[in-house]
């Protein structure tokens, strides 16, 4: 088995607001093996920026951390590996030791992650310069190096640009470049490409995961669109409400999901092939988590709800080795419940395509 | 409801230019020379990468700018140059639009009543406080709200909530056509099910035609009878969706449908993107003319290219 590089358990986050404490994650629990790519895909407000900020050390001043441990492990320049629980270290250790050095991030919109008052070739030096202490020359040659590891043409003209003298897809290029100026271990990209088009959406993705197959980098994609998901993950996890309510690996959740969530998100996004006279709806919007529910969270818009969701939560059943949901439908007590039609007609039509039979899975 | 091709089109857009000047010596041709109809009780979808010109269409459309030439033509009237008084009036009732970000787009100072009834107020349309307040309810419950939401202000909504609050004040003057501009981008996947189900059902009941302008091509496939594609502000290809999707010409399209994400891991894994450069492919719009592939399908091409293509 390949080593484990990060390990988010039972993490508990609550923000102290003016109208009340918010209970934003409720216990979750992710596991990233070394040059894996992992999805976590929610809606807004599901928590899933939250999870990856607290493992980034950047969480918002009136956060607190309630319980849980997420554990990184990098190896020193010399080769010799660490552990370290970030939630017990300080910011300024996470920031020295961690950010943009072990573990970069990609935010969604390039326009505000990019300062406008600096050059581009300035802004991806600067991490190498603090972090390494890199001579300015070896520096500036490593940028440029970068820059066309990212498909930029004409580098060494770029670096004197400022942003907004490029496009929204180059801008991104240039987000990722910064990225990996100090070569991470981990990529954590939050909706990398929400803010572009889908042209430049698929030449992004392609680059990203390009730069993760050369360099063996691990990835973490935050993102709500599944098509995304399915081009570039190896495992999913779906979040609702502050916990993930199903995790497997990326075959399992769209040819065999087993939450009802999951049947919502992936039936509500229309495929080409799709002809149905009306979209299939989740009812209603997702909950405030100003006010905790007792039971399940998803209750409430679940078409397949039981009485017990209304009175505890579901834990984590087993579906495979790799594959856990927490729906009470799969409790062996459970009346006998089936997917969508629609959902299982496209599935099968998608399974066709893609030449796979269900013993394969 | 199904479209009556043979009616005349609602809205006739001929050779539709908006240019705009930055200085002396740079004009931006934000739409350069784009033509199309929409017919009653139909769903055109406009789809483009960013900057291709599909919102200035929009807005040139419902006349926020000035065309700088061309002509469009709503409901049998010339609303292109100056109007007179009766077409504007008639104009700013009958076609309506519903805007991207719906928390932007709503005064968040005023109620959703008076933001969905302003327009009844101006139109002087109703005769009593009784009567728009009567209509007002009935529009707020046909979104699938409530009535009593009339009191509320718009940040007590979620995003899903405020979009059909954006719906409803496009509906309150029944209009002919409604222009939705990238009108589902800004909500949730699970929301924009939602609000889409909800534009078809309100389609079908009141046979109002939209322009559906946005980027996510699976669902201007679903919502849409006819589609164009538009880039640099040309309009390269158009036709029924299933004649756009099944047999697209234009290397763009073919970029563009090659792009979508197919939410299927085994097969999205292997594909890859065509790439497609304007600069590099040798190809100028300008030249283009439309040439008929059959039915309403077009392209906008020379005889030479359209040979190359379709070989």
């Amino acid at each position: 088995m390949a080593e484990k590089i990060l390990e988010i358990n039972n993490l508990d986050i609550t923000f102290k607001t003016t109208a009340g404490e918010v209970h934003a994650i409720r216990g979750i629990n992710v596991d990233l093996e070394k040059g894996e790519t992992v999805a976590i895909v929610g809606e807004s407000g599901s928590g899933k920026s939250v999870t990856m900020k607290a493992a980034m050390g950047i969480l918002a001043s009136n956060a607190t951390v309630n319980s849980g441990s997420i554990i990184f492990r990098y190896h020193h320049q010399d080769g010799s590996p660490t552990e370290v629980d970030i939630l017990q270290k300080d910011k300024k250790w996470i920031r020295k030791h961690i950010n943009g050095k072990r573990i970069s991030m990609v935010f969604q919109d390039p326009m505000t992650s990019l300062d406008p008052t600096m050059n581009i070739g300035k802004q991806i030096m600067e991490g190498m310069i603090w972090h390494y202490n890199t001579p300015k020359e070896e520096a500036f040659k490593k940028a440029v190096n970068l820059l066309k590891e990212v498909g930029i043409e004409d580098a060494e003209k770029r670096m004197k640009q400022y942003p907004h003298q490029l496009s929204g897809g180059m801008r991104q290029r240039v987000v990722i470049a910064i990225a990996l100026a100090c070569d991470p271990d981990l990529l954590i990209c939050d909706e990398p490409t929400t803010a572009l088009d889908v042209t430049i959406q698929a030449k992004i993705l392609e680059l990203i995961k390009r730069i993760q197959k050369e360099r063996g980098i691990s990835v973490i994609y935050i993102t709500h669109d599944l098509g995304v998901v399915a081009k570039v993950a190896d495992y999913v996890n779906v979040m609702y409400a502050g916990k993930i309510v199903e995790v497997g690996n990326i075959n399992e959740i769209y040819y065999d999901p087993k939450h009802p969530y999951t049947w919502g998100l992936l039936s509500a996004m229309p495929d080409l092939e799709t002809d149905d006279d009306r979209l299939y709806t989740i009812p209603g919007s997702p909950p405030n988590l100003l006010h905790e529910k007792e039971g399940d969270a998803f209750a409430p818009r679940n078409r397949y709800a039981l009485e017990i969701d209304d009175k505890a939560e579901p834990p984590m059943f087993k579906v495979s080795d790799t594959h856990f949901a927490a729906t009470w439908l799969l409790d062996p007590r459970a009346p006998k419940c089936e997917m969508p039609g629609e959902l299982q007609e496209r599935i099968e039509r998608m399974k066709k395509e893609a030449n796979i039979d269900g013993s394969k899975l | 409801m199904a479209v009556n091709y043979n009616a005349d089109p609602i809205l006739k857009v001929k050779d539709l230019k908006q240019h705009f000047k930055i200085n002396e010596s740079y004009t931006v041709k934000a739409v350069d020379g784009v033509s199309f109809e929409i017919y009653p009780g139909e769903t055109y979808g406009l789809v483009g990468e960013s900057g291709s010109g599909k919102s200035t269409i929009g807005r040139s459309v419902i006349r926020l700018y000035d065309p700088t030439a061309g002509q469009i033509e709503f409901d049998g009237l010339d609303i292109s140059g100056k109007m007179r008084r009766s077409t504007e009036n008639e104009l700013r009732t009958k076609m309506q639009m519903i805007f991207q970000d719906p928390m932007a787009s709503l005064n968040p100072r005023k109620t959703v009543g008076e933001i969905i009834g302003e327009g009844l107020d101006i139109h002087k349309s109703v005769s009593s406080r009784q009567e728009r307040d009567e209509k007002v309810g009935a529009i707020l419950e046909k979104v699938g709200l409530a009535k009593e939401h009339r009191t509320r202000y718009p940040h007590q909504f979620s995003g899903g909530q405020r979009q059909r609050v954006g719906i409803a004040r496009a509906l309150i003057m029944n209009p002919k056509l409604i222009i939705a501009d990238e009108c589902i981008s800004a909500l949730d996947v699970s929301i924009q099910a939602q609000v889409v189900n909800l534009m078809k059902d309100i389609q079908e009941e009141t046979g109002t035609a939209y322009l559906f302008i946005a980027h996510d091509l699976s669902m201007v496939k679903y919502i849409s009878d006819r589609i164009g594609v538009l880039h640099l502000g040309h309009l390269l290809e158009t036709g029924t969706k299933d004649e756009i999707f099944d047999n697209p010409i234009h290397p763009y399209t073919k970029s563009l449908l090659s792009a979508i994400p197919a939410p299927n891991p085994v097969v999205e894994k292997q594909r890859e993107a065509l790439t497609y450069d304007y600069k590099t492919s040798g190809i100028n719009y300008s030249e283009g003319t439309y040439h008929k592939i059959d039915g309403s399908h077009y392209v906008k091409c020379t005889d030479e290219e359209l040979e190359k293509w379709t070989k």
